[in-house]
């Protein structure tokens, strides 16, 4: 991979693409699962629906059942988290050359093919009035899919370069 | 420090003594002005990263991470800004949170500043320290909003004119020679 041709200068470019992305998937990992947390403890409708879920309980309840959808809570967002982490230090390693095998690209395809499927609930009236629907947050999800996509597309041509050489 | 560092450090303790007066006189208005300002910065900061990019970076080879990162930073300054009824303590306790680590990366440059032998170290190490106490004590009366207020406020007065002085003493600081 020294070499200066064509090719090389092509694949160095798709290398670094995979390593960029692959830390910025650890990054909006890691910024998912605080910005979930936030909302489900400081935005009022979430309080409101956790509150007239629990209604008929008293005290006692109540709490035990808060701190069991805590756990649960916080369980499924580290698996997210680890899910985001396992993605993006794989296709960083590779992009290194650290690590010879690609894994990362089934996990990335799925994870494409999720996001792309939770596109459309932006817009529809359902979650227009809680914090998640901000436009902000339809970007961060757009950036996810592009870099997501970069990261997949980069992978083949990689491949398809090599195999020309 | 060059003349814009040392301007803009003026301003932020301008700024920050503001703020503490604003925090000890009137309570309730004064979170939601911080909050505020908070956010405001954070975009300008995510903004920032998106011009460097849609201007400079695109071109570069690894540039999309300023892409990345000013999405998150505009997402997370939108989130600040629209969350309203925190309770207070826990916004009190973010803030002498960050002022803490502040404290805490001012301690270990001023150790680093000893080990080139510089000699304002001490002075440093003592108000960074002052700092990371200030945060702990903030954390320790959680339980008395008023108290805690008042000692945050007081730390952030203290930390502002330090900033101030520092920024129109004249530098003796040689980097490079």
């Amino acid at each position: 991979m020294q070499g200066n041709g064509e090719n090389e200068i092509r694949i160095r470019r798709l290398k670094n693409n995979i390593d960029i992305s692959g830390q910025a998937i650890m990054l909006f990992g890691a910024w998912g699962v605080i910005k979930a947390l936030l909302m489900l403890y400081f935005d009022p409708t979430m309080n409101d629906m956790i509150r007239s879920g629990t209604e008929d309980y008293n005290e006692f309840e109540r709490r035990i059942f808060f701190v069991l959808f805590t756990s649960v809570i916080v369980v499924i967002l580290v698996l997210i988290f680890l899910f985001y982490y396992m993605i993006g230090k794989g296709a960083v390693r590779y992009a290194r050359g650290e690590k010879k095998s690609a894994r990362f690209i089934v996990p990335a395809a799925v994870l494409l093919v999720f996001e792309v499927a939770t596109l459309p609930g932006f817009f529809t009236d359902k979650v227009a009035n809680t914090l998640d629907a901000s436009v902000w947050s339809l970007l961060v999800e757009l950036g996810t899919c592009f870099m997501l996509f970069d990261m997949i597309y980069s992978y083949y041509a990689i491949k398809r370069i090599s195999k020309k050489m | 420090m060059t003349k814009l560092q040392r301007i803009s450090s003026f301003l932020m303790g301008i700024v920050m003594l503001g703020a503490s007066v604003l925090l000890m006189v009137d309570r309730n208005d004064a979170y939601t002005i911080i909050i505020f300002f908070l956010s405001l910065g954070l975009f300008v900061l995510g903004a920032k990263h998106l011009f460097y990019y849609i201007t400079m970076a695109r071109f570069m080879t690894g540039g999309k991470i300023s892409l990345y990162k000013g999405l998150v930073l505009l997402d997370l300054s939108f989130l600040t800004g629209s969350i309203s009824d925190i309770p207070r303590i826990y916004l009190l306790i973010y803030l002498a949170v960050i002022h803490g680590f502040s404290g805490l990366v001012e301690v270990l440059r001023a150790l680093e500043a000893r080990r080139y032998g510089a000699k304002s170290w001490r002075l440093k190490l003592f108000q960074g320290s002052l700092d990371a106490f200030m945060a702990l004590s903030c954390i320790v009366f959680f339980r008395r909003p008023a108290t805690a207020v008042i000692i945050y406020s007081l730390g952030l007065i203290y930390s502002a004119v330090l900033r101030i002085i520092s920024a129109l003493r004249r530098g003796t600081f040689v980097y490079i020679q």
